[in-house]
């Protein structure tokens, strides 16, 4: 038999496996089964990896713990405390546009602090007085560090940055 | 008495969060079962089963009630699973480009006698359980996932189709390939050794 007709065939097995297959196409197969051992095998087959393919699966679904699962998606629902969150001032958002703003302005100084690798706090430039400006206080390299957290009070602001190697970056920017 | 999928979400809509709950609980198995099927690492999976919760959750206004609740639940499921796979650096892609592999076909009777043939009586055996996961995990994405439906939820041709956005004539072709994949891939697994169910009367 080529292997495209026991394809064919086969396909049809599965579905009717499965008990998919129309009234005439079953009838089909069962006259199949009555002469032919080689099918009535494969049927079996097919028959017993589903069976063996349920027992795994639900095995894997099991053998997972899911004790506090659903608490734990009833948690992440529930809307963040105010406490937590303080309200903005009427002013605030537009001190947060401007202190992004001046964070993105600046960029490039993080850029250059990467290629020196050495940049952990640094008081941003002309932002606190002149003779503040760029100063680099602790080592570290900021090529890839990661936003962990963003904040602004009056006309001042803060970025904590992290870098692969862990050490904390403050940027600190102001009027 | 137990309410039904579409009373729940009904429920949900209206701003109960006990009955979101209710469905969680009777979901988060099947939606770990197919986003481990799909991303293979448990931990992975039930962080797609919390999200797709959570996604479900967000999106209850829209739905309508055209498609079966966990139908909706799936595909949102999937989606998610399939996001991380990308992200994955094209992991979903290699898989699929398996597809056109040869593999040597099981011989007639070959995994039935390995296997056994009555559900009610076997049990599965750890080592024939780990083989048949680290198959399925073997086979092409689409051919994992159509497994899956079929044999965990129980999905009519039907259902497939509407599920996978695919012709029914498709969904009995693409089992059927996975079927016969997984069974060549088992072969060269479980060789000649006797490993299979354990059958014998429970009790």
């Amino acid at each position: 038999m080529s292997d495209t007709i026991r394809d064919t065939i086969d396909e049809r097995l599965s579905a009717f496996a499965d008990g998919e297959l129309g009234a005439e196409e079953a009838e089909e197969i069962r006259r199949l089964l009555e002469t032919d051992p080689a099918a009535r095998a494969r049927l079996e087959d097919f028959q017993a990896m589903s069976m063996a393919l349920r027992a795994t699966l639900d095995e894997i679904g099991e053998e997972a713990d899911f004790e506090g699962f659903a608490d734990r998606v009833m948690d992440r629902l529930k809307p963040e405390s105010p406490a937590a969150a303080p309200p903005e001032t009427a002013a605030a958002p537009e001190k947060r546009r401007r202190f992004e703003w001046r964070l993105r302005r600046r960029a490039p100084l993080f850029a250059g602090a990467a290629a020196l690798a050495t940049l952990a706090v640094v008081v941003g430039p002309g932002l606190w007085g002149e003779s503040t400006a760029g100063r680099v206080l602790l080592a570290g390299d900021p090529a890839d560090a990661k936003v962990l957290a963003m904040s602004t009070q009056g006309e001042h602001g803060a970025t904590l940055f992290k870098t692969s190697e862990g050490t904390t970056i403050i940027y600190l920017t102001g009027k | 008495m137990e309410l039904d999928d579409l009373s729940l979400v009904r429920k949900c809509q209206a701003g109960d969060d006990q009955a979101f709950r209710t469905l969680v609980l009777r979901y988060q198995r099947k939606v770990f079962t197919v986003a481990f099927a799909l991303v293979k690492d448990r931990e992975e999976a039930m962080d797609i089963a919390q999200d797709a919760f959570l996604r479900v959750h967000q999106r209850l206004g829209d739905f309508k009630g055209e498609s079966s609740f966990y139908t909706w639940l799936y595909r949102i499921t999937r989606n998610l699973a399939i996001d991380r796979l990308r992200a994955r650096r094209g992991d979903a892609q290699e898989l699929d480009e398996k597809a056109g592999w040869e593999l040597e076909r099981a011989d007639p009777g070959f995994l039935s006698s390995r296997l056994g043939t009555n559900p009610q009586r076997g049990v599965l055996r750890k080592e024939l359980a780990e083989q048949m996961a680290r198959a399925l995990g073997e086979l092409p994405e689409k051919h994992r996932e159509i497994l899956v439906l079929r044999e965990v939820e129980g999905m009519s041709y039907e259902e497939l189709a509407e599920t996978l956005g695919i012709p029914k004539g498709t969904v009995m072709s693409r089992l059927y390939h996975a079927r016969a994949k997984m069974q060549a891939i088992l072969r060269g697994y479980l060789g000649d050794e006797p490993l299979g169910l354990v059958v014998g009367e429970e009790g």
